[in-house]
């Protein structure tokens, strides 16, 4: 008794993370389908992306969010929405950032505070820059984020903050909930399978 | 369950058609040029007839219902959402030619041509993007997928990940209803707070994250029994060849591609609806 328990991996590390980074693209999609059919107020299609960064580092999270992007615009969102792909590689960046700064203790007060200010209020000036520049800006055929785009273009009048407000409206919640969601996730998870150091 | 997983647990239409019998690439080429040129072009109707002319090769392979029902779920939305609020006044800073008035609460509004052009041409190109992009995948079986990608030089290991996750995507859609539904038995609702609604999330995602990376190891070891990372040359089951239906179908593209670009030359960027120029249009 008292022995320790030692997991063995029969696979080598290259090849798990070839497998895990199809697995994260499926999980994003199958996290944004979950979304919808339980009514959660997130989006919720890069929790996967985040943890794929936490359990197996940057490249993997990035190349396993971008490939989710790249599937769902071959098929169900159409070609131009592909270039969403960097706004997965952006969060997987921001998550490996939050990793090596040592902000994923959800106990510390840093922690809560720069996952507001980097995935809240700073990725959205990313996503805003491609909504303009690609897709012409304008209101998300959500309710509440178009009536926050209508309200600050006749506030200011300002078509970039009425597109950046309307963005930080649906990330400010979103991202932080999914980092949240997927550190919760990642502390439950077989040491196998960490592969990030 | 929404349309994306209905549609992608849809393996592709098995019919022995011309468009079916097209190679992956020229199929795929198509997909990059209809998708391309509605951007090259601010014309609605112009999408409208690209659009129809994908819809009508999707007919004749039998794969038109999972293509318009997911233009209806996502496109008409968009245009019934996009157009009423940008060809109002406040909806859109380029707003300047008035083409009408409508009554809302007693009170009259100017509907402006430069919102409604934008907000029926933007869903519109991404309506011929989806239709084509739908169109190759849904008439290009897996194994004639990674050779179309394989002949396009992707790299085998981008070509696995891509294949799988197609794999992957129904195989966890199916589980995660299985866990729903066993979570449902056990109380779960989703008429609930915000915050229950979270934790609901949570308690179907980890027992499905646990789950689908227990099998990962599982993947791992099957492909390493198969050589997956032995430095040899990959061989695959179907060879892609292009045939003379091929050579066909790439010709009717390229005088098509000339016809447009004298068009573009010597009409416009609107050579139908004739809409003002506006930013980022």
């Amino acid at each position: 008794m008292g022995a320790e328990v030692k997991e063995i991996s029969p696979a080598g590390k290259a090849v798990i993370a070839a497998v895990l980074v199809p697995t994260i693209a499926a999980l994003n999609y199958v996290g944004g389908v979950i979304v919808e059919a339980l009514k959660a107020p997130i989006w919720g299609d890069t929790w996967a992306t985040i943890l794929g960064t936490l359990i197996a580092g940057f490249w993997v999270g990035a190349a396993g969010g971008f490939l989710y992007n790249i599937i769902m615009a071959l098929t169900v969102w159409g070609l131009p929405q592909w270039v969403w792909g960097f706004a997965n590689v952006v969060i997987a960046l921001i998550t490996w950032l939050m990793m090596r700064m040592g902000w994923t203790d959800l106990k510390k007060p840093i922690t809560w505070v720069m996952m507001i200010v980097l995935y809240g209020l700073l990725y959205p000036v990313f996503t805003t820059l491609v909504s303009i520049g690609l897709f012409g800006g304008g209101p998300l055929w959500k309710p509440l984020p178009a009536a926050v785009y209508a309200a600050t273009l006749s506030a200011t009048g300002n078509f970039f903050l009425a597109n950046y407000a309307q963005a930080v409206f649906t990330e400010i919640i979103d991202k932080p909930v999914s980092f949240i969601i997927s550190v919760i996730i990642a502390s439950r998870i077989p040491k196998r399978f960490v592969l990030a150091r | 369950m929404p349309i994306g997983a209905s549609l992608l647990k849809k393996t592709a239409v098995e019919a022995d058609t011309f468009v079916q019998r097209l190679d992956g690439r020229v199929k795929f080429l198509y997909f990059i040029w209809a998708s391309v040129l509605v951007y090259v072009f601010y014309d609605p109707v112009l999408n409208l007839v690209l659009l129809a002319a994908t819809l009508l090769l999707a007919a004749h392979a039998k794969a038109a219902k999972p293509i318009l029902i997911t233009l209806l779920v996502i496109i008409v939305p968009w245009i019934l959402f996009a157009v009423p609020i940008l060809s109002l006044p406040l909806g859109f800073p380029w707003n300047k030619t008035v083409i009408g008035y409508i009554e809302l609460f007693g009170r009259k509004y100017p509907v402006y041509l430069e919102g409604f052009g934008w907000g029926l041409t933007w869903p519109l190109r991404i309506a011929v993007a989806i239709a084509s992009a739908l169109l190759f995948f849904l008439t290009t079986n897996q194994a004639k997928l990674a050779a179309t990608l394989f002949k396009l030089k992707f790299p085998f290991k981008v070509i696995y990940a891509v294949i799988a996750t197609l794999q992957f995507i129904p195989l966890l859609a199916a589980e995660a209803e299985t866990i729903i539904q066993a979570q449902t038995a056990r109380g779960l609702r989703t008429e609930a707070s915000v915050l229950q609604r979270i934790r609901n999330y949570l308690a179907v995602i980890i027992p499905l994250t646990l789950s689908s990376l227990n099998k990962v190891q599982v993947r791992a070891i099957a492909l390493e029994s198969r050589g997956f990372s032995a430095p040899v040359r990959k061989t695959l089951i179907y060879e892609a060849r292009l045939s003379a239906a091929d050579y066909l179908f790439l010709g009717g593209m390229l005088l098509a591609t000339l016809l447009l670009a004298w068009v573009y030359v010597n009409i416009g960027y609107s050579p139908i609806s004739k809409l003002p120029w506006v930013w980022a249009g």
